[in-house]
């Protein structure tokens, strides 16, 4: 299964990534999922709100772009509901707010806090 | 399951039953009312009118007694809607004895069978009735008595016989008019009743049950369109595909096995036809079908979408059925891969499907939608063709590596015959009409003969793509079908297409920083430029390549490209010039000492400091930093004639046997070696030659090895010239290979200055006459000479003290203060800015008064000493032209 998380900033260099179901060694699904996600920021960028953004052949692409203009990818396999997929957003939302509030981070370079990582993890377990 | 439906290409219709024995409803009266009905239908596209849907053709006359026989469960649109009872009696005995208890029989039976539908007496008003109501005057003819024993039940007469053709007509249209609102009433009643249960119960559906469920709900949809009620219908069958999906990915997730999806997998799919969208008729084939449950899932989809998009069009949605295309072959791709039961379909048939769907969708949304959308929403129209052609294009490809059409694949002759036949060529179609669309199945089928078709097709298709994602902005989906491309053509050996497909990429995905799409990219774009030999290029994205950490990325490995590019480094005959970055990373200089003035002896030691991100030791023969001249320097030659006044802006090469050396303009600071005299701006005429000329100088350290992550070198080095410098650039230099990093700094902030040991000023003070005589005023000249290397700031102060009570008148403009006293006169200069190499000379008159120098009791005409010139500078600033 495939899910792939990615916060991308202002200059759309990926911010953050996650991949939901980490086995390690980084195969072609990982490589076609950054390869999906990165080609929908073209329909991200126009639709600008959460939805269901674009699709490559089994895989979905969800968006989320936050009042700064980052935006935020999901790339999924399989039906999931949209209610879920939206509590994600809001809580990596609310995650990723709280990141940005560490003095130590510079915005739009990549979020290398460990605790962030783990929040993430958290969250998309709960909800993906 | 018998067919019900007469011609495969037409939609369900109503039902009508009829009990008539004595064969009024004939053939020929079925057709005039036909033709009627089915021009009630045709005149209404939506559903501003209550008539039927054009494709339903007229209505289905089935006699009531074959209804009664008939034991199979009726859906919802094959119910009857009107039972009629057609007779025309004339003779009111016969109607006694044997029509009313017939029709008594009629009605008894309709009741035990149920259902909605109305009951309609049809009094056929033929000759021998017209001429029976003229007999039996005054005494109640037949159709009376109808009307009374059968008071609350319609009764219609229908003329059949009439003197007057117009009466006639009338007749035949009030009556289709009559059939066709009682229908409808009917068909109203009974889609509102099976909506409500279906409402109920949809909360609650055991897996099990679910086909019936879906078949319910896509009868309903069906009922709903038959009756122009086209948002209901719609409603339904986008329900049913939504629902279809969520329980099949519920059941692949599950695993569980499952009757009715064993039974439609089990069936076999023997033709993968894509929907007909323009022509959405062909897809009633598959309903009855549909309803059994034994048709495969590919039909029921195809079905789906055709309904679907007919409907979009009725409703001038035509933008939305190429988001509901994509979903439904997204879902059936997706569908296909998981659920294990439809493993046995055929290899490629998907694919097929899929391909031939999004050409046919295309072409729907540009025949079918209203010209005006289609001009207002042009920009949508465009993102719409992009991406189903890029669908197209990714499933032309699957079927390309599934039946082995990819370069260097052999051909699956047999699998490229099983697909083909599982194509209908429209022309082959039962009911085909002529038509203006293109036949995408046929499209298909040729381009599956053989490679090269494939390739032409492949490639045409793919710059269709990426044209149509540019023209429509989105330039990463551009970028993401451009790789795959360069791929393609990679693999069919044309590297510069490739390999100029592939730059466009790289260069988009370096920016990003996507390191998957970077390495991949790259990789690629690596191999091509190594086949075409262009090594420079290959140089360059191997250095890129090589400061990627191997980030557990499969096929990545740093230390393979570090140890190519040392390759070439060691073989290559003429150096490269690269850039530092993403190799190494400046993070910064600090001179020693943190000083920015240094004399013409001073060694400068500076440390840079770097991050190298190589994944492997590197050795630099040579590091150098580069201080370039703050100023450049126009030479021209010229003949060594003598001196001649000058501008600042050019300088002239000085003949240094001449002797004479009085510069009264500015020279640049370190030509140590040459002297140089500023031209006129204009030119003086006499110039030949002229060149730029930069100082620098270098700051080097030998034999540096730059070890993986931070590096700290020290460089040294001396000045040749005085000036003013600032850093340039810095270059490590490892065999053939230099890399190069500009250094711009626009506020000239990390300036030096190379300064001479010691300022040289010298101060002379000189009579016109060569002898200084009392008693007369002498003209002097106090000459303030500035070395080469030394400049005299403006408001520099000079003391200039005469022995004696002199009088001192200055001819020259010059800020000064005398102070005079019976011993001494002191004058204090202010000077003006003397230049380097210039002369600062102030005319004056010296007045020595005789008395004095008697007084004094010296020799007046020996060395009498008159003039102490003592030059105290308070300011001496060095500062370089």
């Amino acid at each position: 299964m495939t899910c792939y998380f990615v916060i991308v900033g202002h200059n759309d260099n990926p911010l953050f990534e996650l991949d939901v179901k980490e086995t390690g060694k980084l195969d072609d699904k990982r490589q076609m999922a950054q390869f999906v996600a990165h080609a929908s920021l073209d329909l991200v960028d126009e639709a600008k709100f959460l939805k269901s953004v674009d699709r490559f052949n089994e895989l979905s692409v969800a968006g989320f772009v936050t009042a700064s203009h980052m935006r935020f990818i999901l790339v999924y396999d399989g039906p999931k509901a949209q209610e879920n997929m939206k509590n994600f957003f809001m809580d990596m939302y609310d995650a990723f707010v709280k990141a940005l509030l560490n003095p130590f981070y510079v915005p739009n370079t990549p979020i290398a806090s460990s605790n962030f990582r783990k929040k993430a993890q958290v969250i998309a377990k709960k909800y993906l | 399951r018998p067919n019900t439906y007469t011609d495969v290409n037409m939609g369900p219709k109503p039902t009508i039953t009829y009990h008539d024995d004595r064969a009024l409803l004939n053939a020929a009266m079925q057709k005039r009312l036909q033709n009627r009905l089915k021009q009630l239908q045709s005149s209404s596209k939506d559903g501003s009118s209550n008539t039927f849907s054009a494709f339903c053709d007229g209505f289905k006359f089935v006699s009531f007694e074959s209804h009664q026989r008939s034991n199979s469960e009726q859906c919802i649109f094959e119910k009857p809607l009107l039972h009629t009872f057609w007779n025309a009696t004339s003779d009111v005995e016969e109607y006694r004895l044997r029509t009313k208890p017939q029709i008594v029989q009629w009605l008894s039976d309709i009741e035990k069978l149920g259902g909605c539908a109305e009951c309609l007496v049809v009094f056929c008003i033929t000759a021998e009735v017209r001429a029976a109501k003229k007999k039996v005057k005054g005494q109640g003819d037949v159709e009376e008595r109808l009307r009374n024993d059968f008071k609350g039940r319609v009764i219609v007469a229908f003329r059949l016989s009439s003197s007057n053709d117009n009466r006639l007509a009338d007749s035949l249209q009030s009556f289709t008019n009559i059939l066709n609102d009682m229908c409808f009433s009917c068909m109203e009643q009974l889609t509102e009743a099976e909506a409500k249960q279906l409402s109920n119960s949809k909360d609650e559906i055991p897996l099990p049950n679910f086909y019936s469920f879906l078949v319910r709900q896509i009868n309903l949809a069906v009922a709903f369109e038959m009756i122009l009620h086209n948002s209901d219908a719609l409603e339904y069958f986008n329900a049913a595909s939504c629902l279809l999906e969520v329980t099949l990915s519920r059941i692949a997730k599950t695993n569980e096995s499952v009757v009715w999806l064993d039974r439609i997998a089990s069936n076999p799919c023997t033709s993968w036809d894509y929907p007909s969208l323009i022509e959405t008729n062909y897809s009633w084939k598959y309903l009855p079908a549909i309803e059994d449950g034994s048709c495969p899932l590919l039909h029921i989809r195809t079905f789906l979408l055709s309904r679907q998009a007919r409907l979009l069009f009725a409703l001038d949605k035509g933008w939305n059925v190429s988001q509901t295309c994509i979903s439904t072959l997204h879902a059936m791709s997706r569908e296909r891969k998981e659920l294990k039961v439809l493993q046995a379909m055929p290899v490629g048939a998907v694919e097929s499907w899929a391909y031939m769907t999004c050409f046919e969708a295309i072409q729907a949304i540009m025949m079918q939608s209203n010209p005006d959308s289609l001009m207002s929403a042009a920009s949508s129209f465009l993102h719409v063709r992009a991406e189903l052609w890029d669908y197209a294009h990714e499933k032309l490809r699957t079927l390309g590596v599934l039946c082995g059409l990819m370069p260097k694949d052999n051909c699956k002759t047999e699998l490229i015959k099983t697909i083909q036949s599982g194509i209908t060529k429209r022309a082959e179609l039962a009911g085909f009409k002529e038509q203006s669309s293109e036949d995408h199945g046929q499209n298909l089928i040729s381009l599956l003969q053989n490679q090269q078709a494939f390739k032409t097709s492949y490639l045409t298709l793919g710059e269709m793509v990426i044209g149509a994602y540019k023209h429509a902005g989105r330039k990463r989906m551009a970028f993401k079908a451009g790789s795959m491309m360069a791929e393609f053509h990679k693999d069919l050996g044309l590297w510069v297409e490739a390999e100029q497909l592939l730059s466009d990429v790289c260069s988009y995905y370096s920016e990003d920083q996507w390191s998957h799409l970077f390495i991949k990219a790259y990789s690629l774009l690596a191999e091509c430029q190594n086949k075409l030999q262009m090594e420079d290029k290959y140089v360059s994205t191997m250095v890129l390549l090589a400061s990627v950490p191997a980030l557990n990325i499969i096929g990545h490995d740093p230390v393979i490209w570090m140890d190519k590019i040392m390759q070439i480094s060691k073989k290559s005959v003429y150096q490269k010039l690269l850039s530092w970055e993403p190799l190494m990373v400046l993070n910064k200089i600090v001179l020693q000492g943190n000083k920015t003035v240094y004399s013409i002896k001073d060694e400068i030691i500076a440390e840079v400091d770097l991050k190298y991100n190589g994944p492997k030791e590197m050795k630099v023969a040579i590091a150098s930093m580069t201080y370039s001249a703050v100023s450049s320097v126009l030479i021209k030659q010229t003949s060594p004639s003598g001196p001649t006044t000058a501008a600042k802006s050019e300088l002239e090469e000085l003949n240094l046997d001449n002797g004479a050396d009085t510069l009264s303009h500015s020279r640049p600071i370190g030509m140590s070696s040459k002297r140089y005299r500023s031209l006129d701006g204009g030119g003086s005429g006499r110039s030949s030659d002229s060149k730029q000329k930069v100082f620098e100088f270098y700051l080097t350290n030998r034999q540096v090895v730059l070890q993986p992550g931070h590096n700290k070198i020290i460089l040294s080095g001396k000045a040749n010239a005085l000036g003013q410098y600032t850093r340039s650039k810095i270059s490590l230099k490892s065999g053939s290979l230099d890399f190069i990093l500009p250094l711009l700094d626009d506020d000239n902030s990390t300036m030096i200055s190379i300064e001479p040991c010691k300022p040289g000023v010298a101060v002379s003070f000189d009579s016109d006459i060569g002898v200084f005589l009392a008693g007369y005023p002498l003209m002097c000249t106090l000459s303030f000479q500035a070395g080469s290397g030394t400049a005299i700031p403006s408001k520099s102060k000079a003391i200039v003290t005469f022995i004696g009570a002199c009088e001192v008148k200055l001819l020259a403009p010059v800020k000064h203060t005398a102070t005079n006293d019976e011993n001494q006169t002191e004058i204090l200069l202010e000077l003006p800015e003397v230049l380097p190499s210039a002369t600062l000379s102030i005319p004056l008159t010296v007045f020595v008064p005789a008395a004095c120098v008697i007084t004094n009791g010296i020799d007046p005409l020996n060395e009498v000493p008159i003039v102490l010139a003592l030059c105290v500078f308070n300011t001496c600033v060095h500062r370089f032209m």
